[in-house]
Formats: C-alpha cells, structure tokens, sequence
C-alpha cells in the first residue's frame, strides 16, 4: 500500500509538473487538479466534521471547556445551517458576519497591536543588543513614515527614509525570503516527486 | 532321648559325648555345669569351676589334659586319646564362642580315646582321670585368659598333687581343696616364683607348645625340654630362656624358648608364638615320639587345660579369674609391663605373670622386667622358654589397642580414670589436660573431671599457646592451637611455605603523601572541578507583565485612535507623496476598460478587513463609478466570500451592484494553489456555479468569460503573502496580459513588492497609506481612507512615542538591571 501511494504520488506530481511544459498534457493535469480541487473540498469538510467530533466528545466526558466546545458547536452549525440555506449575501449572513465575526476578529487584532506595541517598548530592557536597537529604530521610522503631519509628510523620515527602508531594505530582505521560499518549495517538490518526502501519511 | 545330644545350630541328634554336631560342626555343649552361655559384654562373668568349663577347652589342650592324665597310666607315652564324654550333660550351647572353631570334629572312636595328659591333668587341680572321666568334663569352648588371683589358689596349696608330675610341674599344681582350678595354676605360680616378669608371652591356648608335660610325660617330651636347654645355652643373651628349663623339661619347650628368643623383634602375639614352631618342629622331630596332641592339635577338641580354662571362672578358688572370662584379650607386651604377681601364682613364669592381667591377678606390685633374665627355679625353667627377652617386649609402639587388663577390675576403673595411651597421643600437649599416663591406681579427685572428659573439653587456644606442650611422640610436627584440631601435631601436612594462619596484616589506607604532593593533588582536584562543573548562565530575571503599562498603553491608544475617528477631523494631512506601486496601480485602474471582466480575489481575514476596504474602496469605487465593469468574486479562503458580498453592500453599496446582473460570487475555490491553478486553467470547469448554486458562466459577469485571461484584470486583495504570492505564480501564465492588481495590507506590501519589481505584478497598494493616496485620485471618494487617516497618523505617533520613549525607559532599566550582575560577575 504504502508503495502505491508513492507511485500515485510520484505519477501525480509528474503529469501536474509536466503538465506546466507541455501544452498537451494540460487536459491531464486539469483533470488531476481538479480532483485535488475536490479532494481537498472533501479534507475541508473532513476537518469540519473532526472538530465537531473533537468538541462534542469534549461536551460528552464533560472535560474543561465543554461549555466552550458546545458553543462552538451550536455556533458552527448554526452558522453552516445559516450559510447553506441562507448563503452569504443573506442579511442574517451579513448580520452574523458583521456582528460577530469580524468584531471579534477585530478585536483580536487590536489585542495584537497592543500587545506588539508593549512589547516594543520592552524589547531593550530585555535585550540591550544593536539588533534590537535597529528593529526599534526601524520601527520608529517606518511608524514616522507612515504616518504624516498636519503639514504634510514627515519630513526627510517620510519621503526619503521610509522609502528607502521599505523600497531597498524590506524589498530585499522580502526578495531573499521569497527566493528561499521557491527553493524550499521546490526542494521539496523535488523530493516529493522522487518518493524522498512522502508527506501522504508514509513515515 | 537321653543319649541323644540335639545340635542348637542344625537341630541334628548327635549321639550323647559327642563335643561337636557331625553335621555343621558346632559344639555341642553338654547339660553340665556349663551353663548359661558365654558371657556378653556388660554381664558380669559369673564364675565357675574349671572342670566345668573343660569341654570348652580347645582340642589340643584337652588331648594334652588327658595326656597329663594318662601319665600315670602305663601307656601314658601314648598321645591322649580324644575321650567321649558320655557323662556330660548337656549344656546349652554357649552364645558366644569364639573359640568353636577351634574345635575339630572328632569322631566317637577319637573321643574315646581323647586323653588328657597327666599334667594338664595336675594343672587344672584334677586328679588325673582316665580318659572317661576325663571325657565326663564338659567339652566346651573356653576362651583362655589370665583369671583372677583367686582363680589360682590352689595352685600353690597343692604343689604336689601327682607324684608323677614333674618336678617343674609339681609346683603347678593346684591344690587338692580346689579341683576346679586349673592344674597349670600351680606349676605356674612356682615357676613364676623363681623367675622375674618378663614377658609378655602370651599363653594363648592355641599354642599348643605352651603346654608343658608332666615329668611321666614322654620321653619326646623331655627331649625337648632337654633340647630346649641346649639351643637356649647356645645363644647368646637367652640364657635366660635356657637356664629356666628344668632338666626335666621337654625339648620341646626348650626348642619353643630358642625360638621364641631368637626372634626377639616378634610381636607379642600368640602367633609369634608360632615361630618357634619351626624348632619346636624339629624338637618334635627329635623326639622319637611326637605327642599326637601336637600333630592333631588342630583336629583335636578343645583340650585347654583347666589353667587355660576360662568361662565361669569365679571366686571360688577352683577357677582363676583371668581364665574366667570369656574374651580372649591378646594383652601387648609391655615394656614397663608390671611383672605378674600372685598370691597363688608366685612360682610362676614371668612371662605367664606378665600374660595375666595386671594387678587383676597378681596383687603383687609391678616388677619392671629385667634385662637379664634371672635363673628360674628348675620346675619353671622350661617356661622361661616362653619369655621373651626384654628387647623383645620392647616393642609397645605397635601393640594393638586393646590389653590384657582390659577386664581387670581395677584396668576397667581406669579406663574411666586413666587416657589410654593412645588418645593421650592425640591430645594436645599443652592444653593442661593432658592424658594421664598414670597407672589406674593414681585416685580420682571427686570434684576433678576425668582425665578423657577433660581431654574431650574445648581447648584454650590462649592457653595451649602459652603452656609447653607435653611430650608426644608427635612433638616434632607442628601443633595446631586453633580449630576444633587443636592440640593435635601433625593434622596439618607439614607443607613447604605453609604457615599457619594469622590474622592478616592490616595495611594502612592512608596514604603516604608530602605536603608538597598534597598541594599538587589538590590543585589537580581543583582543575578537574573546574572542568566538571558548568558554567553559571546569566539568566535575566523574569520581569513581571505590567497589567498598568499595557492598560495604560491600550487607554492611550484607544483614545487617542478613537477620537479621531469619531470626530472625523482631518487634522493631519493625507500622505502626499505616492510610491511606484501606488502609481501604477492607479494607472491599471484608469486602464480597465468599461464594462470589462473583473476577477477580484477576496484572501484576507476579517480581521483585516476594516484595512483592506479602507484601500480597496477607492479602487474599486473609481472602477464601478467610471468603468462599470462586471465584478467576479472568488476567494481561497472560506469567509471570503462573506466579506465580498460585505465589500460589494457596504462601501460600495452605493453603486447598487446586484448578485448575478452586475457581480457574481463564485464562492469558495478550495485547494490552495491547486485550485488557484486549476481555475487559472478552466475556470468554468473549477468555479461552474456561483454561491446560489446559479450557473456562473453563462450570467451576465461573466458573459464572454471562458477563462482567466479573459478579465480585463485580476485584482487581489489580501492580507496574506502567501496567497498572493500563490495566485500571482499560479495565474501568471494563465493569465498572461491580464493586469494583475494587488491591495494589500501594509504588513505584507514587503513581500510582495519583490512581485512588483519583478513585473508580475502591475501595481500595489499598500495597506490605508495606498488607499489615502487613491483616494486623492478618485476626489476623495468614498472618504473612509481620509477618515482613519487622522486616527492612523495619530496612532503612530503614539506608537512612536511609546516605543521611543518606553524604550529608552526600559533600556535604562536593563542597563540598570545588568550593572549588578557585571559587578558580580567581575
């Protein structure tokens, strides 16, 4: 078993990769990405019907949070309930979404920003090095930067320093991560279409 | 069935006389006065005549008894003839017999004739009988021992009770009053008188040549008394032996002592006795006549003369005691043997004296033995040839255990009393209880333990070490003076290289080191700790989360944020200068023709969607107001297409786009990047239907829209680089002219700007600072990127200043911090 899922794996891999060079097998590689396209729909669906299952044992032995679990559960079939039969452009849809969902989403990111920002002011009690030193400072030009004065930009700091930070600095440093990012991905596609990854469930 | 004797062993009838069953040869004890049997160890032997005990008396020593009694018949040169005993009663077999073998079956004719000599006959204290009186005696098996003195008293009562008998028998014989003893008692006591205790011949019955003959004995006798004296005087040293016979003696006594002298280095064993069978022999051959006693002497029934006769000896005066007991006791001779003394016995021997008991017997004191032989008196002389010379006796090393006053009286006391010789060897020598080597007469304190108890104790080490040991013959081996061995020489082999066992030596575990080595050990102990213990960390101390700091930050920020937005003010300008990408995506707006086929990708999180609406309602605001294109949603991510129909009916409500007529949803596109791919590829195949289940590709968004590059541009907005990086790769060649567009966030503008200055993507904007700018180009519509722009501008200048200003504080407060702990580290 273990050694026909590498070869489905492989087969897949291939005729996707191929697929990208020669106009001919695109057929095949839409028919295959389509049925990635669905399996992956169907895993979505799969990780839904665990969660419930995870939280509804929760409920059952009574754990820690099941209160919390069972509101999960009543929120996330009431809310699959209300998207299938009432679709998402539905008032109520939109209610729920923007009373609740993005509220508290929204409050979860403002957490974030205040939390980064007690954070910042932290940093070089904890770590009095040049690096936090250039984080801080960067930080400070770029939030000078960004923002503007009654009068117009921030002078110098928002039309020269800003600019150049983020148009050489984070456009490099952002490059080099991308560049390492495509050669992991395709390291990893590699190793994958050689049967050296088998991230399908093999060990 | 009186002249019928029943055998006890095989039950066979034997006619009446016979001395042994014809059938298994045991001796037929006749109902006389012998009776109950031999003694058994423990019983205390009862005594009894010595008549009585006659048919117990070996063969030979009957015929010689018979003979002696025959003497003083005219034919008493005829060897006695075995007799019958018609007239013995029968007597119950003895339990013990240890002389039945001895006895020889005779035949009737044989015991008619059995006789016994005349002085055997004087010897045993009887009137010399005719054979059939001699038969009448009881024929049993004796065992011949030295008896008691008073089973001699006789003896010298009646010095003379045959005149016939030998001059050196006549003093042998025992009294008359006393017919029970034996007649040999008398001649030795007188022999025993004349000469000194030599000896330790030991009489025993079976040699036949201790039996002396009466002077009516034959003349074959007399030759070898005769004979006797003439080799005696031959040798050299054994004139002892030679002057003690008689002239009277026979030669072959004198023969037995020659021989018996000439052998000094014999045991004193009866059989040693024998050897001098060889001259006796030749005695015997001498003579003209050899006795038959002496040839069949091994045929013959027991004839032990009444001297020799034990069994029931008593304290009548008949039967000596040493003949009276049963166990033939071959005593060993005795260097220090004390001569053999008798009231009744001083005639006799000494070497019979010193066959007898000691002081059981003969109260006399113990003579020690002399080296010179003594002359004996004539009557004695011949039985001096059985006295062995001292050198001869000298020879205790190898004398058995067991001695002849073993059945003393007073020798069993001292077995209670005295350490035999043997176990006094194996004790330790200086235990301080050494074995007694005292004769028995030493007395026994009452409250004194027994010499062989005291032997038996645990030994004192510490004592034996300290005591000198006692003389042993093993003196010369090592003692050993621990273990249960102790007291003992020789237990150990004497080994090369063995040493006894000692505590070991106990070494010292300290060891021996100067100052200086010390110091060099514990500089390396001090190197070695050093390298085995770790090194301390400096940990920073965990600083407690101030709950103020961050409530009064939170109180600041959201005042301060608040306000403004509230109060809409527009304090702060917008940002006046435009970036590159903000540029071109401008321009890519203005270049979306009218009515065209938009593909918005709606990737971002809620959470950012007060951000990305804030930049995209410009955008998108400028395109519906001037372009009136035909809106395509799609997301990758689940709420995606929650938050376009929230874009499409909030900030663009107002445009009054409709489901289906002027936008379409097609919903969620699962799959990540494969799906991306795949819609690029065939997007009618991947996305056939909008969110209410509506055929997408033939409404009217999508009109004339079969694939990707069929939209006049793709715009992306999201908050995730990622995505975007993944529908820019994965729609590049798809879409291959078709602009792409992307509004992001600020915080992911950096990782997509490489896309931009790649070309891959046509323009940017970033986060509200993009949307503030398109917003200048779009007259200021909708005003959502103006309305946060105060608030925004504020807000980083709080941030500025905290981070500044919070910083610093805190950079000083972990210099502060920091500052001890570099002292102390210094």
């Amino acid at each position: 078993m273990r050694v026909l899922t590498t070869v489905i794996a492989i087969a897949v891999g291939l005729i996707v990769l191929i697929g990208y060079f020669l106009p001919q097998a695109e057929p095949l590689q839409s028919m295959l990405l389509n049925w990635a396209v669905t399996i992956a729909g169907a895993a979505t669906l799969m990780g839904l019907l665990n969660l419930l299952a995870v939280h509804f044992s929760k409920v059952r032995r009574g754990e820690k949070g099941g209160v919390y679990s069972a509101l999960l559960i009543l929120a996330m079939l009431g809310t699959l309930t209300a998207g299938i039969v009432l679709r998402p452009q539905h008032v109520g849809m939109q209610v729920l979404l923007n009373g609740i969902i993005l509220p508290v989403e929204g409050m979860l990111m403002g957490l974030l920003t205040i939390s980064l920002l007690y954070a910042a002011m932290r940093l070089l009690r904890h770590r009095t090095d040049i690096m936090a030193v250039f984080f801080i400072l960067t930080a400070l030009l770029i939030f000078l930067g960004s923002a503007t004065l009654p009068f117009g930009d921030v002078p110098v700091i928002g039309t020269l320093i800003r600019p150049w930070v983020s148009q050489i600095w984070a456009l490099g440093g952002a490059r080099g991560i991308l560049i390492g990012v495509s050669l992991g991905a395709l390291t990893t596609g590699l190793r994958v279409l050689l049967g050296a990854d088998r991230p399908y469930g093999d060990k | 069935m009186a002249d019928i004797l029943q055998c006890p062993n095989c039950k066979t009838e034997n006619p009446i006389g016979s001395k042994v069953c014809k059938n298994c040869q045991t001796p037929l004890a006749p109902a006389n006065k012998i009776t109950g049997g031999f003694i058994k160890p423990g019983q205390t032997p009862t005594k009894k005549h010595t008549a009585d005990l006659e048919p117990i008396l070996p063969q030979w020593l009957r015929d010689a008894r018979n003979a002696a009694r025959g003497s003083d018949s005219p034919n008493s040169m005829e060897l006695p003839q075995p007799q019958e005993e018609k007239d013995k009663p029968s007597a119950p077999p003895p339990a013990e017999d240890l002389l039945s073998g001895l006895q020889s079956s005779q035949t009737a004719d044989e015991e008619e004739e059995e006789y016994i000599p005349d002085w055997l006959v004087n010897l045993t204290g009887k009137s010399p009988t005719t054979p059939h009186e001699a038969s009448s005696e009881p024929i049993t098996n004796r065992r011949v021992e030295m008896g008691n003195t008073a089973d001699f008293p006789h003896i010298k009562e009646e010095p003379t009770e045959e005149p016939e008998t030998p001059s050196w028998l006549a003093g042998l014989q025992s009294p008359a009053t006393e017919p029970e003893k034996d007649e040999l008692t008398e001649w030795f006591r007188s022999a025993s008188e004349a000469e000194q205790p030599h000896h330790t011949v030991e009489p025993k019955i079976e040699n036949p040549v201790s039996t002396p003959q009466p002077d009516e004995s034959p003349d074959w006798l007399r030759q070898m008394a005769m004979d006797a004296e003439q080799t005696e005087d031959a040798q050299t040293g054994i004139s002892q032996a030679e002057s003690e016979f008689p002239a009277d003696a026979p030669d072959w006594l004198r023969n037995l002592g020659s021989a018996i002298e000439v052998t000094p280095s014999s045991g004193l064993n009866p059989f040693n006795l024998t050897e001098p069978a060889p001259a006796e022999s030749e005695a015997l051959a001498s003579s003209t006549e050899t006795p038959e006693w002496l040839k069949n002497e091994s045929q013959k029934q027991d004839t032990t003369p009444k001297w020799l006769q034990d069994e029931g000896a008593s304290s009548e005066a008949g039967t000596p005691a040493w003949l009276a007991n049963e166990t033939p006791v071959q005593r060993p001779p005795e260097p220090d043997s004390q001569p053999l003394s008798d009231d009744i016995f001083t005639e006799l021997p000494g070497w019979l004296k010193a066959a007898a008991p000691e002081s059981s017997i003969f109260n006399q004191p113990a003579k020690e033995p002399e080296a010179s032989p003594e002359p004996q008196q004539d009557s004695q002389d011949w039985l001096k040839a059985f006295q062995l010379t001292p050198e001869a006796t000298q020879e205790p090393e190898n004398i058995p255990a067991f001695s002849t006053d073993f059945h003393s009286d007073e020798n069993v006391n001292s077995l209670f009393t005295e350490m035999p010789d043997w176990l006094s060897n194996a004790m330790e020598p200086g235990s301080g209880i050494s074995p007694s080597t005292s004769p028995a007469e030493d007395a026994l304190a009452p409250s004194d333990l027994p010499s062989w108890v005291q032997a038996m104790r645990p030994v004192d080490t510490s004592k034996v070490v300290e005591e000198k040991p006692n003389p042993t013959p093993n003196k010369d081996l090592p003692l050993e003076s621990r273990g249960a061995l102790a007291g003992l020489h020789g237990v150990l082999p004497a080994m090369p290289g063995f040493t006894p066992t000692s505590k070991p030596k106990s070494y010292s575990i300290k060891l021996n080191a100067s100052k200086e080595q010390m110091a060099h050990a514990e500089i390396l102990e001090q190197v070695l700790a050093a390298e085995t213990s770790p090194d301390s960390i400096e940990t920073l101390s965990t600083y407690k989360a101030s709950r103020a700091l961050r409530w009064f930050v939170a109180f600041i920020v959201f005042v301060f944020v608040a306000i403004p937005v509230f109060l809409r003010t527009q304090i702060f300008s917008a940002p006046v200068g435009v970036p590159n990408e903000t540029r071109d995506a401008i321009s890519v707006v203005q270049a979306i023709p009218e009515s065209s086929a938009l593909l918005v990708a709606f990737d971002y999180e809620p959470s950012r969607a007060g951000e990305l609406e804030a930049s995209a309602a410009p955008v998108f605001d400028q395109l519906l107001l001037l372009k009136h294109p035909r809106l395509t949603f799609i997301s990758t991510n689940e709420i995606g297409s929650s938050l376009a129909e929230r874009f499409i009916s909030g900030p663009l409500a107002g445009h009054n786009y409709q489901s289906g007529a002027t936008y379409l949803n097609l919903g969620y596109l699962s799959g990540g990047q494969l799906g991306i791919r795949a819609f690029a590829q065939n997007p009618a195949n991947v996305a056939p239907v909008d969110i209410n289940s509506q055929s997408a590709w033939t409404s009217a968004p999508l009109q004339g829209v079969t694939a990707l590059n069929q939209f006049a541009a793709v715009i992306l907005i999201t908050d995730n680089a990622d995505s975007a990086r993944a529908w820019i790769e994965q729609t590049e060649i798809t879409r291959k002219d078709t602009p792409i567009l992307v509004i992001s966030s600020a915080q992911s503008t950096p990782m997509i700007q490489p896309y931009y200055a790649s070309g891959q993507v046509d323009g940017i904007l970033s986060g509200l600072y993009g949307g503030a700018i398109f917003e200048q180009y779009n007259a200021g519509r909708p005003g959502t990127a103006r309305m946060y722009w105060d608030a925004y501008s504020i807000g980083m200048f709080i941030a500025v200043l905290l981070v500044l200003f919070g910083g610093l504080w805190n950079l000083a407060l972990g210099l502060r911090d920091r500052q001890p702990a570099g002292k102390r580290k210094n």
